[in-house]
């Protein structure tokens, strides 16, 4: 395959998106300006202007109608998708760290940074079709210090029916808030360190998660209960399942501090491939010069496209091996049986 | 004129440009007028079953107005349906907004485009290969992670077969009963062991064979049967695989082992093998007609596996007393040249 290269930033790119049908791509950096580009033939369609911040997270909905950007700039925007018109300013305390639409599109919910005197807190946001759109949140949840140390979430997403928040915070946790009281319903320690990136499946019943501890794991989004853990040797910045293969994506690579401290070649800045269900790292695919910080695969299963510390997205298509490929199966006992025989004959 | 056949110069690939073939064709006196000839149009043939289409189309001769260029084409027509929703029809049309209007279509001195297709090809690889070996293609790297998947299971599978696990735990060594034989450069220990009592006998062994030599019926080892029916084969060049072995010898009869001998470092192939047949026939039989084979420049040599003694320890290690290197085979009893192996 001859990845295309998306050249649209100047600066990390913090997270990639593809929409719901698969046609959008979304890039957003920590440039000013985040992207959209066609999937198919990897063309920019448009830039959303207006950012005063790094861009950290971006959520399109469901009906690739409406945009949310999540900016350092303590701002949380609504984007027209066809025209790149921003239809409203959601102004924040603190850096904007995650955003996520609810199933529906109704409303979202924001996760911003702790600030100043500010703790970290998730907001609500109703999101009205006739464009009313209130400055108040429809629910603020405050996230208190522990202890005397500030909490810095990195994740929030709503689990289906809009029934839970998770977030993910940078010292592995990870809590489920009820969104009409905001109180808190479960909390478990998934990592030992930074959780990265925290991904739903397309039907929301498994969740991965994406550590500094090395490690990716996946998650029953039911019980939260760990289900496969895929383990690399670097730091893993994003995760992502597959809809059409039993594999997961990982992308990541050595902390960017350290990136020039040490050889390029040994920087493993590649995707990996793993099959969700040995765990085995099967194929991966280079090209970046700095970690992979972004990573998401088509829903139609035929490309996938990774953003790096490098300021570049590289837009893949999978090849017809790739793409025809068996995953093995696990020897039965039947056929051994038959084996025998023969053998014994 | 003549016409494009089948193999010739038509490429299959549907995306792959077109072969042309051009030739020139005399116009009749009838179609010359004054500006020269009568240019007919394009024809375009059916597609017919095989998704074949031949479009034949004239233009002018460039220098003789009197003749005429015919070209025909011989095109695969590929039609791929695919099903998109109505929505991404809409945004199809979607006008480009902000930066994306400056972006040129990169020809003609426009504006930089900010979508550029690498130069580089990428692959899918295989993480666990060797850093050496990298420059696989895709292909071959998926097909051999799942070689080595199969080469597992099918090892996991003789395993049970012989029950040979236990021995070597036994034995201390990496090495199971069944390896010894091809193990260049593995531990001899788990042999003598594997013919402890109670050890499971494979049926095949249990009547047959006792009047083999070497294999009283007392003195039975597990590993001498698979001895009997092994072939030794020298002189293989370097880029033969155990797949492309087990294809040379399995039409003589069913193979139950293929072992080619490997650097242990660059795992690059170090010029011989086993091969080990169910049966003693076929393996006398690929013996007589393999001997001297020509396979990829170099001349096969066979020749009867060693029952496997327990050796002195100096030379079962991964030291090398030739003196040559790994490179130089260790039997000195067996006074063959190993020239290509030396060339190496």
């Amino acid at each position: 395959m001859r990845p295309y290269l998306l050249q649209g930033h100047e600066r990390p790119i913090t997270v990639v998106q593809f929409n719901y049908d698969g046609d959008l791509l979304f890039t957003a950096s920590k440039d000013l300006v985040p992207s959209m580009w066609r999937s198919e033939d990897g063309q920019r369609i448009g830039t959303f202007n207006g950012h005063k911040g790094a861009i950290w997270d971006l959520d399109c909905n469901r009906f690739s109608t409406r945009l949310l950007t999540a900016s350092a700039d303590a701002t949380c925007k609504l984007w027209v998708l066809e025209t790149g018109e921003c239809l409203h300013t959601f102004v924040h305390r603190g850096p904007v760290r995650g955003v996520s639409w609810a199933d529906g599109a109704k409303m979202f919910a924001t996760i911003s940074d702790p600030f100043v005197e500010h703790n970290a807190k998730i907001m609500i946001f109703d999101c009205p079709e006739d464009g009313n759109y209130s400055e108040a949140p429809r629910l603020e949840i405050d996230i208190p210090k522990v202890g005397n140390k500030r909490v810095n979430p990195t994740n929030i997403q709503w689990t289906a029916f809009n029934e839970a928040l998770l977030v993910s915070f940078d010292s592995g946790v990870i809590k489920l808030y009820d969104p009409t009281n905001g109180e808190l319903i479960d909390e478990i320690v998934a990592h030992e360190k930074k959780i990265n990136r925290l991904r739903f499946n397309r039907d929301k019943t498994l969740f991965i998660t994406s550590s500094a501890d090395f490690t990716s794991r996946l998650y029953d989004a039911v019980d939260l209960k760990q289900l496969k853990e895929y383990k690399t040797d670097r730091p893993v910045n994003d995760a992502v399942i597959s809809e059409h293969k039993d594999h997961i994506l990982l992308g990541g690579g050595q902390e960017a501090m350290s990136v020039t401290t040490t050889s390029g070649k040994v920087g493993k800045f590649e995707t990996r491939f793993f099959h969700l269900v040995y765990e085995e790292e099967f194929g991966c695919v280079k090209g970046h010069f700095g970690p992979i910080n972004a990573l998401d695969i088509n829903p139609n299963g035929r490309n996938y496209a990774s953003g790096a510390e490098d300021g570049y997205v590289r837009l893949h298509f999978f090849d017809k091996s790739y793409l025809d490929m068996k995953d093995p199966v696990p020897e039965a006992d039947e056929t051994d049986g038959e084996e025998e025989k023969t053998a014994a004959e | 004129m003549s016409a494009p056949r089948w193999g010739d110069d038509l490429d299959d690939s549907d995306d792959e440009e077109p072969a042309v073939v051009v030739s020139p064709v005399k116009s009749t006196s009838g179609d010359v007028t004054t500006t020269g000839v009568v240019v007919p149009p394009t024809h375009k043939s059916r597609i017919d079953a095989k998704g074949v289409q031949i479009v034949t189309s004239y233009r002018p001769h460039p220098a003789n107005p009197n003749q005429l260029w015919k070209t025909v084409t011989k095109l695969k027509v590929a039609t791929e349906r695919r099903r998109e929703a109505k929505s991404i029809t809409e945004r199809r049309q979607w006008k480009k907004f902000g930066d994306a209007c400056q972006d040129g279509d990169g020809k003609d001195g426009n504006a930089q485009r900010s979508t550029i297709q690498s130069k580089d090809e990428v692959f899918l690889e295989d993480p666990n290969a060797d850093n050496d070996l990298q420059e696989e293609d895709a292909t071959k790297a998926i097909a051999g992670n799942l070689n080595a998947f199969w080469a597992k299971q099918q090892r996991r599978q003789l395993e049970r077969k012989y029950d040979v696990t236990g021995v070597a735990a036994e034995g201390g060594g990496a090495a199971t009963g069944w390896t010894q034989v091809g193990a260049g450069g593995a531990a001899a220990a788990g042999g003598p062991a594997a013919g402890a009592p109670g050890k499971y006998i494979p049926p095949a062994a249990r009547a047959g064979l006792s009047g083999a030599p070497g294999g009283g019926p007392s003195a039975f080892k597990p590993e001498r049967r698979d001895d009997l029916n092994t072939i030794r084969v020298t002189n293989i060049s370097e880029n033969t695989t155990e797949a492309d072995l087990q294809d040379l010898f399995q039409r003589f009869g069913r193979i139950s082992r293929v072992y080619l001998a490997k650097d242990k470092e660059t795992l690059i192939s170090r010029g011989f093998a086993f091969v080990s047949f169910v049966n003693k026939d076929d393996a006398a039989r690929a013996m007589e007609k393999l001997q001297g084979y020509g396979y990829d420049h170099l001349i096969l040599k066979l020749e009867w596996a060693r029952p496997n003694t327990p050796k002195d320890p100096a030379s079962s290690g991964t030291e090398y007393r030739s003196g040559y290197g790994k490179a130089l085979a260790q039997d000195t009893k067996a006074k063959v040249s190993y020239a290509s192996n030396l060339t190496k």
